[in-house]
């Protein structure tokens, strides 16, 4: 059952004033997800300071995919300058990416209006 | 000589030239056919047929004047256009008249009919005067059949007249030779049912005759169709694409120009032209695979950017097919740009030698090269046939014609240089694809042979009799989703002043599949090396942490490690991995990085004291992520309900399963017992069986 991951972007004013990105990904998350998630990551403009990951169209994450994720919030956390928020996500994936300590490295918030508010 | 002699002479040599005057002079007339007992057999209405360029009604008047010589008319036979009777490269109008004479047989039909094989292009049938049947439509708005079948016409009622027929030759197309033009066979006269007799025989003969090119046409859309559900299956597979183009092309050839479907010159020519390039494009991208020559990034580029211009240049020749050709500014303005891009395209054409001149060092097996051989050579009789036609009303060559001619036949049926070509180049494929079954086989066998392998290593890993705990019942099931998985668990009793405790560890690698067994067989060693000096959870779960640490490839493993004691008291650490249950409660642990990642995470210890009956609950992701054909998760909320039944092992493998099982399932139950109760453990799903 895995399907290509699409990633779309756009930006969005937080409540603070600062420019946010969204990276909005859907379909399934898996190995197969790696080079768009992390390619739609590596080619955000260097000044992003803020940027959220928006998961209200993912049907499914998978350990692989989880690692994915991970790897661009430890990316994030390389990079020191920039914070990443998440957003969107079901109930079961909430409780398991902060199973897996996701929620050391980016704020995870219900939906998008939540987390402009607070950035 | 006498004066009386001399004047009988003078009469005798006045008598001769007078004579000689008048009956050496042309004659006005017109010939007469006479079809006698019509009604048993046909008359072939065989030359000469009194012939007029030009066109004027009138001229299919019974009483026009049409003797040789008169009016203009003059006269030509009928077997051949009238481009090779010296009427060469004329296109548009026509008349041909034909003077029958008819006596019919005792108990013959009342009526007359007529067969016509073919005339180039439209054309229209009069009988003395009256228009009976027309094939095609003429100026102003003409339409004619590429592929034109033999018509039948009722001339009515038996008698004397005369067949008139107008023909309207359309423009000659850039690969046109000045050769044609008007009736290619005699018409032939007799009975309607004797007429129609004639027409089956000549259909039968025609499908006699196209058997093998039919026969080779399917077969070449069966070859099509398996490349292209073979690359369904596997889409790196590229050269079976190309395969399925290649091999398309002859079926959609075969259906645009023989089968005598009533479609217009212009529709097929222009849909030929696609078709055509396709047959190119699919050709040049299948010698690429085939001579292995698509590992070179340039040459890919190039022949990209070639099969582009070839697909732009054929579809806009395609498209001028269906200008307004009785238009002659239009004509002649398609002409010229027909010309242009017909030269670009078919300079493209000699790029499979190109190809094949690339690859001749390469060492290929004898099955590539029959089919690149083969396959060239089929592409190249078919160019050369285009190519030497182009422009062949100037140039008067006639090797195209020639590579057309049959070579031999068989039971009617004409094998033409592309005929042989074509069936070699079958014959080639259905080796290959034997060579490449044959060779699939055995490297099947060799993956098979490794998959067992590392199921042996993995048996090795994976615990296949548990060791008893004291105070405890223990069961495990392990569902592997491939022929190996990610999954692991450890059971490891201690020693020495621990003695009758045990490290029990559970863990899953990302990803699954012979990449994932591989990472266990590291973890597992690493683990059981560390357990020898270390028996705090936390601290096993940072050093392997730290050992696996860029050694996962970008993956992780999320691990739990349980340290149970006798007496119920146990401790436990988690590296990420789904929390247990004891009894129905899941237990909560502080989010926690998996292994893996970083290299220097630290991980909390915890501890809790079970009492009798107390029922632990080990899984792994695979129980949870289970999921139904239309992606439906089996979710916290099921697992909770689940875990209110106490299941063994078995028990909650089976429920995942048939659920829908995804990932690797691994479960373990840890039961504490009453003081004085036998320890049992029970290995209830066999290690290392695959999931059905």
């Amino acid at each position: 059952m895995q399907a290509s991951t699409k990633v779309t972007q756009r930006r969005a004013l937080a409540a603070s004033g600062h420019e946010v990105t969204i990276l909005a990904f859907a379909g399934d998350i898996s190995s197969a997800s790696k080079e768009a998630i992390l390619g739609a990551y590596q080619a955000l403009d260097g000044a992003a300071g803020k940027v959220l990951l928006n998961f209200a169209g993912v049907e499914y994450i998978n350990s692989s995919g989880i690692a994915i994720i991970i790897q661009v919030l430890l990316e994030a956390q390389k990079a020191g300058s920039r914070s990443i928020g998440i957003f969107g996500l079901s109930a079961h994936f909430q409780k398991v990416f902060t199973m897996v300590g996701i929620t050391k490295y980016a704020a995870l918030y219900p939906d998008e209006t939540a987390s402009l508010a607070v950035l | 000589m006498n004066v009386a002699r001399k004047f009988r002479w003078f009469v005798w040599l006045f008598l001769i030239a007078f004579c000689a005057t008048v009956y050496g002079a042309p004659r006005v007339t017109t010939p007469l056919l006479t079809a006698k007992g019509l009604g048993k057999g046909t008359v072939d209405l065989s030359s000469p047929w009194q012939f007029h360029l030009g066109d004027d009604p009138s001229w299919a008047s019974p009483n026009l004047g049409d003797a040789t010589g008169q009016n203009d008319w003059e006269q030509i036979t009928a077997d051949k256009p009238w481009g090779a009777q010296g009427f060469p490269a004329y296109v548009g109008y026509a008349w041909y008249r034909r003077h029958i004479r008819i006596t019919t047989a005792p108990g013959a039909d009342a009526d007359i009919a007529l067969f016509i094989q073919h005339i180039d292009d439209a054309y229209e049938i009069y009988w003395n005067g009256v228009l009976v049947g027309r094939n095609g439509s003429l100026p102003p708005k003409p339409y004619w059949f590429y592929a034109q079948a033999p018509q039948t016409f009722g001339l009515g009622p038996i008698h004397d007249g005369v067949l008139a027929i107008r023909v309207w030759k359309a423009p000659l197309k850039s690969f046109d030779s000045d050769q044609l033009g008007g009736l290619t066979s005699a018409p032939v006269l007799g009975s309607p049912s004797v007429i129609a007799a004639y027409k089956a025989a000549s259909d039968f003969e025609w499908l006699r005759s196209r058997q093998y090119t039919f026969a080779i046409s399917s077969l070449y859309a069966l070859v099509a169709v398996l490349s292209l559900l073979s690359w369904f299956r596997d889409r790196s597979q590229r050269m079976l694409l190309w395969m399925a183009v290649f091999s398309f092309a002859p079926l959609a050839v075969l259906v645009l120009t023989g089968l005598r479907i009533p479609w217009s010159t212009n529709f097929i020519l222009g849909s030929l032209q696609p078709v055509l390039g396709l047959q190119d494009i699919g050709l040049w991208f299948l010698l690429l695979w085939l001579l292995k020559l698509h590992e070179s990034k340039r040459l890919a580029r190039f022949t990209r950017n070639l099969a582009l211009v070839v697909l732009v240049t054929r579809s806009l020749n395609g498209l001028l097919m269906f200008v307004d050709w009785s238009n002659p500014r239009i004509t002649s303005l398609a002409q010229i740009a027909g010309a242009v891009l017909t030269v670009i395209f078919t300079v493209t054409e000699g790029y499979p030698l190109v190809l094949v001149v690339l690859a001749v060092r390469k060492r290929l097996n004898a099955a590539h090269w029959l089919v690149a051989v083969f396959a060239f050579l089929k592409e190249m009789i078919f160019v050369a046939r285009i190519a030497l036609s182009q422009g062949s009303r100037f140039t008067h060559w006639t090797v195209a014609d020639r590579i057309d001619a049959p070579l031999f036949t068989v039971y009617s049926n004409p094998f033409t240089a592309q005929t042989i070509a074509n069936t070699l180049l079958l014959l080639a494929i259905i080796y290959a694809v034997y060579r490449y079954s044959k060779e699939t086989l055995r490297r099947q066998g060799e993956m098979e042979a490794e998959f067992k392998g590392a199921r042996e290593v993995q048996q090795v890993l994976i615990p296949d009799a548990l060791p008893p705990l004291p105070g405890y019942a223990v069961t495990s099931a392990y569902r592997p989703a491939l022929e190996v998985g990610g999954d692991f668990f450890q059971i490891i009793p201690l020693d020495g002043d621990e003695k009758g405790s045990a490290l029990i560890v559970l863990g899953d690698v990302s990803g699954k599949g012979l990449r994932a067994a591989l990472a266990v067989s590291l973890i597992v060693g690493t683990l059981r090396t560390l357990a020898e000096s270390n028996s705090s959870p936390a601290e096993i779960l940072r050093r392997l942490n730290y050992h696996l640490y860029g050694r996962l490839r970008g993956g992780f493993a999320t691990c739990f490690v349980l340290k149970l004691n006798a007496d119920g008291s146990c401790a436990m650490a988690n590296a990420g991995h789904p929390a247990p249950f004891i009894n129905q409660l899941e237990l909560v642990f502080e989010g926690a990085l998996p292994l893996g990642l970083v290299p220097d995470s630290e991980y909390e210890e915890y501890t809790a004291e079970l009492r009798v009956e107390d029922h632990i609950v080990l899984y792994t992701d695979g129980l949870l992520e289970a999921r139904t054909r239309s992606g439906e998760l089996f979710s916290f909320e099921r697992l909770s309900e689940l875990m209110a039944l106490r299941p063994n092992a078995q028990q909650a493998t089976e429920v995942a399963q048939d659920f829908g099982q995804e990932d690797d399932i691994t479960v373990l139950t840890i039961t504490r017992l009453a003081e004085g109760a036998e320890s049992t453990t029970q290995l209830l799903a066999p290690a290392l069986s695959p999931a059905a």
